[in-house]
């Protein structure tokens, strides 16, 4: 049922916003803005920074505005109809100017070497509503030490501010409490129990939640000023729940993976094998140039040497086009499984389809803040369901193929690959693949089965490419190319295209269109965000 | 009229804490009475009798019981603040000192009439006697069936938990009590839910002071007139005064309320010790600021400190300073105690806290400059529930020290103004 709105006034602009929201939120949805630590959208309220300070007053029966003497806190404070809500009085002002002082007398202001710099709220509210000077002057700061708090994680105690986001965090997404507030007064320090350290697998939101640099995660620790960062949209492939995120890059390198927020799935949270997972994408063993095998000795090629070899050996006519045998990936986008199945159907009607690999854990993992962790480990193996579906026809799956090749039913094999561990094939598997006559492989990393391979296509990692995952609710979600692909490496789906529609220009848009259209997908296959 | 005593009655009774002596004096002679009235007359009565919380906010407590939902399936809860830990008070473990049952007995009318549940008594960390004392009691009550099922016959049953508290200041916060009680930090909570909807353990729940509930008993056996006739219009009963600091009788009396600061010194305290002259009087708890020897003719009632520039009249725990009495020192003392009981939650009384705590002590150490006194004027004004900038009224304490201390004895804060910097003021 739709709650009740009311119409309250911040600073004089009207606001509409459900009852019991708080005026904060209210504030923030409507796209203004209150200063705040202490509060996050994703948490309990904790009430302590006092930041968020407002005065507010309600009309007295006689319709006279009655302001309320004491300021109150806007994260605490429900909307009601008729509020009058004022961040913009000398109150107010003086107030806020307070509270950033006495939260920077033992800060250690050490921006010049802090990886929150450029995105830390301390830097930002000092700026913009604090007091340029400090009135504490030399007088001897608090001190303490960095500590190493988990796997992950650094806490550098002293330029904490106590909002203590991450202990509600650890209780209450996370759901382990690994992090308490210890001591008190200004002694107070955000500690791990008796040097148990944090672990839980959705850990490197802590480093995004606080909000300043105190918890900083170690694999991005003085990697990059944050202002040369390119966000870029997109979504994490690491399992099937396709969780939204920002590539945050610069100069062709992937830094680190951020949330993106989408209450339908993913919230405001990201787990950390998603997160420290892109490892791969900048690995010394990405292929970077396609390769032909020319007696017997792999060679690097051009793409159109390696799509000429594929051509000719299919020339060949129906018999070999009969016996061809196409692995689609569940780590490829929608487009690439589409298109190579197109391709294949388009030689053969009798040409077999087969799923790839889904490595799966027994179960979704379910967090106490409803957080999920798919158990497939592969971002589309939705859509790979779809396509084959849609195409019908000879149909295997991975552990059937070994038959398929022994019988000499599966002479050619078109091996798609993409997954971001490198030995995805067993050894058993591989012996497999060396009786086939022809085997293609189409993949990111050098690995045993590419250095057998007859053709080799070297693709890009997701990041380096568009494309379209369908997770496990059934959403199709696009995302854009963040980065260039490795070396000489092309966009999968360009390179389908060009393998199925020779010189035919590439049309990103009509071959979604086509694909929507062809599975039955509603709507938008936009990302969806709040 | 002599002022006849009313929770010092028992006073010096030999084995008064032995249940049949207490009996022997009509102990326990309001709980029969009370089990055999309605709750809502006994609720009026308490209402009239106009009896407002020892505790220090001074609020009615026939109100505070009315705010407990009346719909609410239950459990509801009691929560005895025995957490007396305010410098200068020590008014409660006098009280179970000397009469332990009465304690009791304040305890299970004020539960029955709330139809509680459960009382837990949270008593402070260090009062290891005190505790041994009412655990004792306690059992004593349930072996004779004062407290367990079907008290005294009735229909009305109560558990009693003695639960000890490990030793902060913060803790006597009702709901950083509230929050200890339930095995957490105890860290004061965001209001509302105020404790009467959402208390401990999450249920409606009364907290009151010690005192407070031992004035029970005696209003329900002896009606709300009697208990008016005592103290003033607004301030009603009989108060427990702990007078300490240099005095020559120091400890604890009782009086009715209202009764002026000059006479509690020089009439029931011996006057000021060694024929000093008196220079300060805190007169309720060192948060509730200070009155000088010209203010001594405040009466020590919820009305009248704030005459005179206090927070109130808190825990009427009356500290005297005699005339050689550095009132900086007395400052930082106050404030090294708010600074290092600070719970660490609000900023303002964090950070605060402890940087006016600096500011002191480089007045002491002859650093102060210029601006230092304006400084912790200032920082005063950053923190307090009053003003909405903490969530608990801790910090008010802080503030309220600090504004009393500076403004009255302002020049003596200034001499301590290193003399390089105060040419520049």
């Amino acid at each position: 049922m739709a709650k009740k709105k009311v119409t309250f006034t911040f600073n004089g602009h009207p606001i509409e916003a459900e009852e019991g929201l708080s005026v904060l939120q209210a504030v923030l949805d409507a796209g203004y803005t209150i200063p705040h630590y202490c509060y996050h959208e994703g948490l309990s309220v904790a009430g302590s920074c006092r930041l968020c300070a407002v005065e507010v007053g309600h009309p007295d029966k006689d319709g006279n505005l009655k302001m309320i003497q004491p300021l109150v806190m806007s994260c605490q404070t429900p909307v009601r109809q008729d509020m009058t809500v004022r961040s913009d009085t000398e109150r107010v002002r003086d107030h806020q100017k307070s509270v950033l002082e006495l939260l920077l007398i033992n800060h250690p202001l050490d921006c010049p070497v802090c990886d929150q710099a450029g995105e830390c709220l301390l830097q930002d509210y000092s700026f913009r509503y604090g007091r340029s000077i400090s009135r504490f002057e030399t007088d001897d700061k608090i001190k303490q030490p960095k500590k190493d708090v988990g796997k992950y994680l650094l806490l550098y105690s002293d330029r904490c501010i106590l909002c203590t986001r991450c202990v509600r965090f650890t209780r209450e997404v996370s759901g382990t409490a690994e992090l308490a507030v210890v001591h008190r007064g200004n002694k107070s320090e955000i500690d791990i129990f008796g040097g148990r350290g944090i672990d839980n697998k959705l850990s490197g939101n802590l480093a995004d939640i606080c909000p300043v640099g105190a918890l900083l995660a170690k694999p991005f620790l003085f990697k990059q000023r944050v202002w040369f960062l390119e966000n870029t949209p997109s979504v994490c492939p690491r399992c099937s729940r396709g969780c939204n995120i920002y590539l945050c890059h610069n100069q062709g390198v992937v830094w680190r993976l951020l949330p993106r927020r989408n209450d339908r799935i993913n919230g405001q949270w990201i787990c950390d094998e998603g997160r420290f997972g892109s490892a791969f994408l900048h690995a010394d063993e990405r292929l970077s140039e396609c390769r032909l095998r020319r007696e017997r000795i792999q060679q690097p090629a051009s793409l159109a040497e390696a799509l000429q070899r594929v051509g000719e050996h299919l020339a060949g006519g129906q018999p070999a086009a009969d016996k061809l045998a196409v692995v689609l990936s569940p780590f490829a986008c929608l487009e690439e499984q589409y298109l190579l199945s197109r391709w294949a159907r388009g030689l053969s009607a009798q040409a077999t389809l087969v799923s790839g690999p889904v490595f799966s854990a027994d179960q979704d993992e379910t967090f106490p803040g409803g957080f999920v962790i798919a158990a497939e480990k592969a971002p589309n193996r939705r859509g790979m369901q779809r396509v084959l579906d849609h195409f019908g026809g000879p149909r295997l799956i991975w552990q059937q193929l070994e038959q398929a090749i022994e019988s000499g039913a599966a002479e050619t094999v078109w091996v798609q690959g993409g997954h971001p561990w490198r030995h995805w094939c067993t050894g058993e598997q591989l012996a497999l693949f060396r009786q086939a006559k022809f085997l293609i492989a189409q993949d990111i990393l050098d690995s045993e089965l590419t250095r057998q391979a007859d053709v080799v296509f070297a693709g890009a990692a997701w990041a380096e490419k568009a494309g379209t995952f369908i997770n496990d609710q059934d959403l199709a979600q696009s995302y854009q190319a963040a980065i260039e692909p490795a070396g000489a490496a092309v966009d999968d789906t360009e390179l389908l295209w060009r393998l199925g529609q020779g010189d035919l220009p590439f049309d990103r848009q009509r071959l979604q269109a086509e694909i929507a259209d062809a599975l039955g997908i509603k709507g938008s296959t936009e990302t969806e965000s709040k | 009229m002599e002022f006849e005593p009313v929770l010092t009655r028992n006073l010096g009774v030999p084995n008064i804490g032995d249940l049949k002596v207490y009996q022997s004096r009509g102990g326990y002679e309001a709980l029969r009475q009370a089990l055999a009235s309605p709750r809502n007359e006994l609720k009026q009565t308490v209402k009239d009798s106009g009896l407002r919380g020892r505790g220090g906010a001074g609020f009615f407590a026939g109100v505070k019981w009315d705010f407990l939902p009346a719909d609410h399936p239950g459990p509801f809860y009691l929560v005895v603040n025995f957490d007396e830990s305010e410098p200068g008070t020590f008014k409660d473990r006098y009280l179970c000192d000397i009469d332990p049952h009465q304690i009791l007995e304040g305890v299970i009318v004020t539960a029955y009439i709330n139809r509680i549940d459960t009382a837990y008594i949270f008593i402070r960390g260090e009062f290891h006697h005190q505790a041994e004392v009412l655990q004792r009691t306690i059992k004593q009550a349930y072996k004779e069936g004062l407290l367990g099922k079907n008290i005294l016959s009735s229909d009305y049953s109560l558990e009693c938990v003695l639960h000890r508290g490990a030793g902060a200041y913060i803790c006597g916060e009702e709901t950083g009590m509230l929050e200890a009680l339930e095995g957490k930090r105890g860290w004061p909570r965001l209001k509302p839910p105020y404790p009467a909807v959402a208390g401990a353990f999450g249920q409606p729940t009364v907290i009151n002071n010690v005192e407070t509930l031992c004035c029970v008993p005696p209003i329900i056996q002896r009606g709300a007139d009697w208990f008016k006739s005592m103290g003033t219009k607004k301030s009603t009963g009989p108060k427990l005064y702990g007078i300490s600091g240099h005095v020559n009788r120091p400890g604890v009396v009782e009086l009715p309320l209202g009764v002026p600061c000059r006479e509690l010194i020089e009439k029931h305290a011996g006057g000021v010790r060694d024929s000093k002259r008196c220079k300060g009087v805190i007169p309720g708890g060192v948060s509730m600021g200070v009155l000088t020897r010209d203010e001594l003719d405040c009466p020590l009632d919820f009305e009248g400190p704030p005459r005179y520039g206090c927070m109130g009249l808190g825990t009427a725990g009356v500290i005297v300073m005699d005339e050689d009495t550095c009132m900086v020192t007395a400052l930082r003392n106050i404030v090294r105690f708010f600074a290092h009981e600070s719970c660490g939650q609000c900023t303002g009384c964090r950070e605060g806290s402890g940087w006016m705590l600096q500011i002191l002590n480089r007045l002491l150490g002859g650093q102060g400059r210029g601006r230092d006194l304006e400084l912790l004027l200032d920082l005063a004004d950053a923190q307090g529930m009053a003003p909405g900038k903490t969530i608990c009224g801790l910090s008010d304490g802080t503030a309220w020290a600090a504004r009393t201390f500076i403004n009255k004895y302002r020049s003596e804060f200034e001499a301590k103004v290193s003399t390089r910097d105060r040419v520049a003021v």
